[in-house]
């Protein structure tokens, strides 16, 4: 048994060790192949583009090299700051709402009954719902007229019956962030129950003993069991976030007036609209430095969780 | 005189008869195309979006393989169908460095930046006697440069038109207004005797610049303008203010429009008229066709709609915006003789009649017509209830949307400007700084040097 264990386990050590065999290149050699051309050539003409002046509008060419001067007029452009606060407001929202309800409907869900067996698998569908497709659905549902949520909120709360939904700048953000919530949450409330079942019930059993309350059991042991999890979702949550953009175009245009033009839709509105291709370039990377920051924190919470 | 003389003298006649024959038949090619098919064979790529539009759907049918034109002429067309989003770019693109097509077709306000990359068709419209009179002045003049070169010719193109309910008005003895002060009125009489009903369906939502359209109705109309003759903003001195006020007013002031009218684009707008909650709408004449189709409209609306030249200010003719989509040719194609039969064909004012005319199959069925004589034509206006005329009306004093480089971004700081003003800013203090930042845009693209 002892003999059988042990080579098991230089077996296992020899697949871990790196392997010289050249032959491993060629098989990342598609791989690289694709990433060189859709990933990193289009960055690099991006960044070099983000220090020249290029307008379409004038020459199909990029102009001269103009230096940090696109990065300085995005800082003292009121468009980009106001998307800056725009897109930092709708990632809070966004985030957290979708990580409250998310924790919510997977403790809801956790025991597994037939019921909620059933409901899980239900879970996955407002996720799989196509962005641009939840847009059409929600601006449609929050029309003051005929819309089935504006309705629904009005018959709950009378006040709000009438309200402009899409025609406040917080409501209109809040409702862009919800349309997204319906989505996510339930995806996250899956991968919570995943969680959730590798708690061992030994703890919270023990703690019940101890006569904690289910309220100080969620707060001292699951809550705490769980940030991990909740840390790497948010993670997640955050980088697609910062993303945001068919549901803006969908549902507000980015208004009202430039109250939801988050950083993704003004840099379509600068490259696409304005064809100003050196400044959205410049915009573009700022973007792709915040939204590289959490992208780095988020594998190297992976990968260390892992190893 | 011998036997073989007159087998000689018979000859000679069937030569002449016959190349007589063939001449006729030549000098009678249509459309004022050219005889003897000189381009046979040609293949001409088209970039274009929007086939869905009836219109295209119908010219693309007519001009490509098989189609009328090929058999007059022998050329083909290719229509590039790409998306309405991404066409402004890939025309740009292909203007300037690449040779894939030969003939294009762009919105009105894109086309500063592509004339350069287009050839002048002046020689061209003057050689073949074409009759620019025949064509609104709004439309050649989008098509054109400040040094009078015509870089295209009008192929598709819209006014825009008062839509009403017919009964609504009927029964409550309202006039059909003629300006947005008598819209006002008519629309107020409305909403006190059928409270359940909004006077007018307006839409302020920015959205590529609809709420554009009637703003400028009104701004027009009360003798302001955008930008001055040095392409400096204007908009915000007294007329401007006064215009945008008026404009505003009829949300916020009279309430004569849905509270929702902020959130609301031509669709969401047009969707209140289809379904009875509004009884006035200023759109696109096409729309005529779906107010006329069941599908559309709820059974109550459907046959009551009716349609008047869009409102203007006071006893002032109505000016108001005009869309146009011109057709030219690259000056990178090496086919531009064979191109320039193309545009002929298409906008020529028989093929226009044709396309206009027939409602044989409802799906493409589009009143869309862009000669003075087509939209007064018996047939077209039989067939489109009366629409064309109403058109021509609106067409003879219509204007283009300023025509400088910088549109899009200027358009972008109106529209965002009037949605907030339409959701409570103030109107000076708004366009005021709307008009900064036009001012700033203009100075950055070297308008002021």
């Amino acid at each position: 048994m002892a003999i059988v264990q042990k080579s098991s386990n230089s077996l296992a050590e020899e697949a871990n060790k790196p392997t010289r065999n050249p032959l491993r290149w060629v098989l990342l050699l598609p791989a690289l192949l694709v990433i060189a051309v859709t990933v990193i050539y289009p960055l690099l003409s991006s960044f070099v583009t983000s220090f020249r002046e290029w307008r379409l509008i004038y020459s199909p060419r990029p102009g001269g090299f103009v230096g940090l001067e696109n990065y300085v007029r995005a800082f003292s452009d009121a468009g980009f700051l106001n998307s800056l606060q725009v897109s930092a407001l709708y990632v809070l929202l966004s985030v957290s709402l979708s990580l409250m309800l998310g924790l919510a409907i997977a403790l809801l869900l956790s025991k597994p009954t037939r019921l909620n067996i059933f409901v899980r698998a239900l879970l996955i569908f407002p996720f799989a719902v196509a962005p641009i497709l939840k847009g059409f659905s929600w601006r449609f549902m929050l029309n003051p007229e005929y819309g089935v949520y504006a309705q629904m909120i009005g018959a709950v709360i009378p006040p709000l019956k009438d309200y402009l939904w899409l025609g406040n700048e917080f409501s209109a953000l809040l409702s862009i962030a919800m349309s997204e919530v319906w989505g996510w949450a339930p995806l996250f409330a899956l991968m919570f129950i995943g969680a959730l079942g590798s708690i061992p019930s030994e703890l919270t059993e023990a703690a019940r003993v101890d006569g904690a309350t289910g309220w100080q059991i969620f707060w001292k042991i699951t809550l705490p069991l769980l940030a991990p999890v909740i840390y790497i979702v948010a993670l997640l949550k955050i980088i697609s976030s910062l993303k945001m953009f068919d549901q803006v175009v969908i549902m507000t245009g980015g208004g009202p007036g430039d109250s939801t033009q988050t950083l993704y839709y003004y840099v379509y509105q600068i490259a696409f609209r304005n064809l100003d291709m050196g400044y959205a370039s410049a915009v573009s990377w700022i973007l792709v430095l915040v939204m590289g920051l959490f992208a780095f924190l988020y594998v190297r919470t992976l990968l260390g969780g892992r190893h | 005189m011998g036997k073989s003389k007159w087998v000689w003298l018979g000859l000679l006649m069937v030569v002449l008869v016959t190349g007589v024959a063939s001449v006729t038949a030549q000098s009678s090619v249509p459309y004022g195309l050219k005889a003897g098919k000189p381009y046979n064979g040609t293949k001409l790529k088209f970039l274009i979006c929007c086939l869905a539009a009836g219109q295209f759907a119908q010219l693309s049918k007519l001009t490509g393989e098989g189609g009328e034109f090929q058999q007059l002429t022998g050329i083909s067309a290719e229509w590039e169908n790409t998306p309405y989003d991404a066409l402004q770019q890939k025309i740009l693109v292909e203007a300037t460095t690449g040779s894939t097509y030969d003939v294009v077709a762009w919105v009105d306000a894109w086309g500063e930046a592509i004339k350069p990359h287009l050839l002048p068709l002046n020689d061209r419209i003057r050689a073949d006697r074409i009759n620019l009179s025949d064509y609104p002045n709004a439309y050649i003049r989008a098509a054109s440069d400040s040094g009078g070169n015509i870089y295209g010719m009008p192929f598709r193109g819209h006014p825009l038109i008062l839509f009403y309910r017919k009964d609504i008005l009927e029964e409550l003895k309202l006039p059909v207004p003629k300006n947005w002060q008598e819209v006002v009125q008519v629309a107020t009489a409305i909403q006190q005797k059928k409270p359940e009903m909004k006077g007018i369906a307006m839409y302020y939502r920015a959205n590529a610049g609809q709420n554009l359209f009637n703003w400028v109705s009104h701004l027009w109309g009360i003798g302001g303008d955008i930008l001055d003759k040095d392409n400096r903003p204007i908009f915000n001195n007294e007329l401007g203010v006064q215009a945008t006020q008026a404009y505003i007013d009829i949300l916020r002031k009279h309430k004569v429009t849905s509270e929702a009218a902020p959130t609301y684009a031509e669709t969401e707008s047009s969707t209140e008229m289809f379904q009875g909650r509004a009884a006035m709408w200023v759109g696109w004449w096409w729309y005529w066709a779906r107010f006329s189709d069941p599908k559309t409209v709820v059974p109550e609306v459907m046959g009551k709609v009716g349609f008047a030249p869009a409102p203007g200010w006071g006893n002032n003719p109505p000016q108001t915006y005009a869309l146009v989509w011109p057709i030219g040719i690259f000056k990178n194609s090496k086919k531009a003789d064979a191109a320039w039969e193309f545009i002929k064909y298409v906008s020529h004012t028989d093929v226009q009649k044709k396309v206009a005319s027939n409602r044989s199959d409802l799906s493409v069925a589009d009143n869309t017509i862009v000669t003075f004589s087509g939209m007064l034509d018996p047939k077209v206006n039989e067939a489109n209830g009366g629409i064309p005329r109403v058109g021509a009306q609106v067409l003879r004093t219509a204007r283009t949307l300023p025509l400088v480089r910088t549109w899009a971004e200027i358009q972008s700081v109106l529209e965002v400007g009037i949605n907030e003003m339409a959701r409570g800013a103030d109107v000076r203090q708004t366009l005021n700084r709307m008009a900064r930042d036009v001012d700033a845009i203009q100075r950055r693209a070297g308008y002021y040097r």
